[in-house]
C-alpha cells in the first residue's frame, strides 16, 4: 500500500512538474520583459555668450513589461528616469554643475486591438507641421535636437481606432507644475483637471483632425482682480500629399477673462515638403508660421512671423547631413544650424553647428534650447 | 524563257514570305511565353498574405549595420513592418495601405504620414527604397516580358527576361531578369530608369522550397547610385496565405 501510494505520489509530482513547466512555458510566452537604455555625451563651445562651454552626459534606462491576456489585449508597464550631469563652463574659475535625476516615463497601459487607455507620466504629441509646431500642447521638442529629448506630462489618455482608420484621443491632466509647449502661464494650482480630446478622420490623400482642450490658468503674477482664468485651445491641422506633401496647422487659445493682449494666441503654420531626385535625394521642408496675441480672437493686426527651411541629405549609407535656417521676419534674425550624423549599429555621432542670436525669440523654444549664440556641438549616443 | 528565269525568283519570295510569317508569328509567342514564365515566377514569389521576419545587412565601405524587421502583407495594398533591432530603431513601425504610408517612431511617440515622394528615398540608410520594400504588386501586373535568350548565370541555365512597365507609377521602367529554368525563380535582376540607367541590381540565393514553392531565402541589393558593397536581405521564416487580422493593418498598430 505504502509503495503504492509513493508511486501515486511520485508520479503525482512528475505530473505536476509537467504541468508546471508547460505553464512556465505559457506564462513565459504571455509576458515579456525588456531593459534598454540610451547613453549620451556631449561638448559644446559656444565663445560668444557667457557660457563659453559645456559639457554633459544623460543617462536614460528604461524598462517594459507587458502581459498579454486572451482575445489580443496586453497590460504593459513602462519605466524610464532621466540621470542629468553638465557643467556650464563661464570660465576655468567658474564653472556650474547641474545634476538631476527624475522620472522620464512611467505609465501603465491596457489595450486591444482598437482602444488603448495609458495612465501616468507620458509624452503626448500629435499634429503634422514639424518645425513650428502650434499643436506642441504637451511637449517642448526642439526639431534640432536630434535626440527629440522632451518631458513627459502626467495624464490619462485613451485612445479608440476605427476601422477606417478615423480616431479618437481623450485625455486628462493633472499634477504639472511646469507650463507645457506654449502655453503662458502655469496650470492653476487647485485641483481640477485639465481635460481634452483629438478626433482625426480621413481626406482625400491625408488626413484632418480637430482638438480641443481646456484647463483653469493661473495668472496670478499678471496682478489681476482674479488669479486664474478658463482657458480654451482649438486646433485644427489638415495633410495632404499632391506630389509634394502639404501641411496646415492651427490653434486658437482664448481666456475666458480680458487680460489684454494675451487674452487671444493665434497661430497658423503652412508647410509643404519635397525629395528632389538629385543624388542620394535631396529632402527639402518649408514652413511657415504667424503667431499673434490680441484682445479680439483672430486679429493679426500685431503678428510675428516665421519661416523654417529645412534640407535633408543622405551622403553614404550610413552619413546624412540636415541643415535648418529659420527668419524671424519682425527682428530680421536668421537662425541657422547643420548636422552631421554618422550612424553605426548602436552608436551615433552628431556634429552639430549653429549661427544664432545669442537672445533667442523662437516662440515656444526659447526657454530650453542650448542653441543660443554661435557654437559647435558633438554628441556621441550609445543605444543599448 | 522569262518564265523559267522567273522561276528561283518566285521560291525566293516564297521563302522570304514564309519567314517573314514564321518571325511574325514567332514574335507574340516569344512574348507569350516571356508573359507565361514571368506568371510562373509570380506563382513562386507572390501570395495573398505573407508574414516575414527578415535580417537586413547593410554594407557600407568599411562598416555595417544589420536590422532585423517583421512584416506583415496582405495583397498588393496592406503592408505592415516592424523593426526590431538595433536598439535605436526598435520598435519603429511603417504601415502602408494602398498609396498612404505612415510611420510610428517610439523615441518621439508620434505618426507621420510620410508624402508620396519619399517613397523614393532610402530604408535606414539601405539600398533599398519604401518602394522596393512596399510595392508587393505582382511582376505580370506591372510588366510585359519578352525572353531575349539564354544565358549561363553562376553555373546554371537561365532565361535573360527583358521586362518593359506596362503601367505608369512603376518603380523601374525596365527589368532584366536571369531567371533559373529549374526553379522559375530570378537569379538577378537588373532595374533601370526610363533613361536607361541602371539603378540597382538585385542577386537572389539560398533558394530553399518552403509550403510547396521555391522561394530565394537571400536576396542582395545593389543601388549602382550609391556607395557600399550593397545589402543583404537575409529571410529568417517565412509563411504565405495565412489569415492576418484587418487590425493588423490599421492606424492602431502605430503604437509602442
Amino acid at each position: 500500500m505504502k509503495k503504492k501510494l509513493l508511486v501515486i505520489f511520485i508520479l503525482s509530482i512528475c505530473f505536476g512538474l509537467v504541468c508546471y513547466a508547460q505553464d512556465s512555458d505559457s506564462v513565459k510566452s504571455h509576458h515579456y520583459f525588456q531593459f534598454n537604455g540610451q547613453l549620451s555625451g556631449w561638448g559644446n563651445i559656444t565663445p560668444d555668450i557667457n557660457t563659453k562651454g559645456w559639457i554633459g552626459t544623460r543617462y536614460i534606462p528604461q524598462i517594459n513589461y507587458g502581459y498579454h491576456l486572451k482575445d489580443n489585449q496586453l497590460i504593459d508597464f513602462e519605466g524610464s528616469a532621466n540621470l542629468y550631469g553638465e557643467l556650464g563652463i563661464v570660465s576655468l574659475n567658474n564653472i556650474s554643475v547641474d545634476a538631476k535625476i527624475k522620472p522620464y516615463r512611467l505609465w501603465t497601459r491596457f489595450s486591444n486591438t482598437q482602444n488603448e487607455f495609458r495612465i501616468g507620466l507620458q509624452k503626448i504629441n500629435f499634429g503634422s507641421a514639424l518645425m513650428f509646431r502650434p499643436l506642441m500642447w504637451f511637449d517642448k521638442m526642439d526639431p534640432r535636437d536630434p535626440l527629440q529629448m522632451t518631458d513627459g506630462v502626467w495624464a490619462m489618455l485613451y485612445r479608440h481606432y476605427f476601422s477606417n482608420n478615423a480616431n479618437i484621443w481623450l485625455w486628462t491632466l493633472g499634477g504639472n507644475k511646469d507650463t507645457k509647449g506654449w502655453e503662458l502661464f502655469k496650470t492653476s494650482g487647485n485641483f481640477q483637471p485639465e481635460i481634452g480630446g483629438r478626433f482625426q478622420i480621413p481626406s482625400p490623400k491625408g488626413e484632418s483632425a480637430f482638438s480641443y482642450h481646456y484647463r483653469m490658468a493661473d495668472i496670478s503674477n499678471l496682478m489681476m482682480p482674479v488669479s486664474q482664468v478658463k482657458e480654451h485651445k482649438f486646433g485644427l491641422d489638415i495633410r495632404t500629399d499632391i506630389i509634394v506633401g502639404l501641411w496646415m496647422e492651427s490653434t486658437w487659445t482664448y481666456h475666458n477673462r480680458d487680460i489684454g493682449l494675451l487674452t487671444n494666441q493665434n497661430m497658423i503654420t503652412v508647410g509643404t515638403d519635397y525629395t528632389f531626385p538629385v543624388e542620394n535625394g535631396i529632402g527639402i521642408t518649408a514652413e511657415h508660421m504667424i503667431y499673434s496675441m490680441s484682445k479680439k480672437a483672430f486679429n493679426f493686426d500685431k503678428n510675428s512671423n516665421f519661416t523654417g527651411l529645412a534640407l535633408n541629405y543622405p551622403v553614404t549609407l550610413f552619413d546624412n547631413i540636415n541643415t535648418m535656417i529659420f527668419y524671424d521676419w519682425e527682428n530680421n534674425h536668421v537662425y541657422s544650424f547643420i548636422n552631421w550624423q554618422k550612424q553605426f549599429n548602436n552608436i551615433s555621432f552628431y556634429l552639430m553647428g549653429y549661427w544664432n542670436p545669442t537672445s533667442y525669440n523662437i516662440p515656444g523654444q526659447s526657454n530650453f534650447s542650448r542653441f543660443a549664440g554661435k557654437g559647435v556641438q558633438l554628441m556621441v549616443v550609445w543605444n543599448h | 524563257m522569262q518564265l523559267m528565269n522567273d522561276e528561283p525568283m518566285k521560291k525566293q519570295i516564297i521563302k522570304i514570305i514564309i519567314c517573314n510569317m514564321a518571325l511574325m508569328v514567332s514574335i507574340p509567342l516569344i512574348a507569350q511565353d516571356g508573359n507565361k514564365m514571368l506568371q510562373d515566377i509570380d506563382d513562386n514569389l507572390s501570395a495573398n498574405s505573407r508574414i516575414i521576419e527578415s535580417t537586413m545587412i547593410i554594407h557600407g565601405k568599411r562598416n555595417d549595420r544589420t536590422i532585423t524587421s517583421k512584416s506583415y502583407t496582405m495583397g498588393t495594398d496592406k503592408s505592415l513592418t516592424e523593426y526590431m533591432s538595433p536598439p535605436r530603431e526598435k520598435g519603429t513601425k511603417m504601415l502602408k495601405l494602398s498609396n498612404e504610408m505612415w510611420v510610428y517612431s517610439p523615441t518621439t511617440d508620434r505618426t507621420i504620414m510620410i508624402s508620396g515622394h519619399m517613397l523614393r528615398q532610402s530604408v535606414m540608410g539601405s539600398d533599398l527604397s519604401y518602394e522596393d520594400m512596399m510595392d508587393d504588386r505582382k511582376l505580370t501586373v506591372i510588366y510585359n516580358a519578352n525572353i531575349e535568350g539564354t544565358e549561363n548565370y553562376n553555373g546554371k541555365d537561365c532565361k535573360v527576361l527583358i521586362l518593359i512597365s506596362k503601367v505608369k507609377d512603376a518603380a523601374y521602367q525596365k527589368q532584366k531578369m536571369w531567371v533559373d529554368t529549374n526553379y522559375l525563380i530570378p537569379l538577378k535582376i537588373e532595374l533601370y530608369a526610363k533613361s536607361g540607367q541602371l539603378l540597382k541590381m538585385i542577386t537572389m540565393s539560398d533558394i530553399k522550397q518552403t509550403e510547396g514553392r521555391w522561394f530565394p531565402m537571400k536576396m542582395t541589393y545593389k543601388d549602382m547610385l550609391a556607395e557600399g558593397d550593397g545589402t543583404e536581405w537575409v529571410i529568417n521564416s517565412i509563411t504565405f496565405n495565412k489569415q492576418i487580422p484587418d487590425y493588423i493593418f490599421s492606424k492602431a498598430s502605430l503604437k509602442k
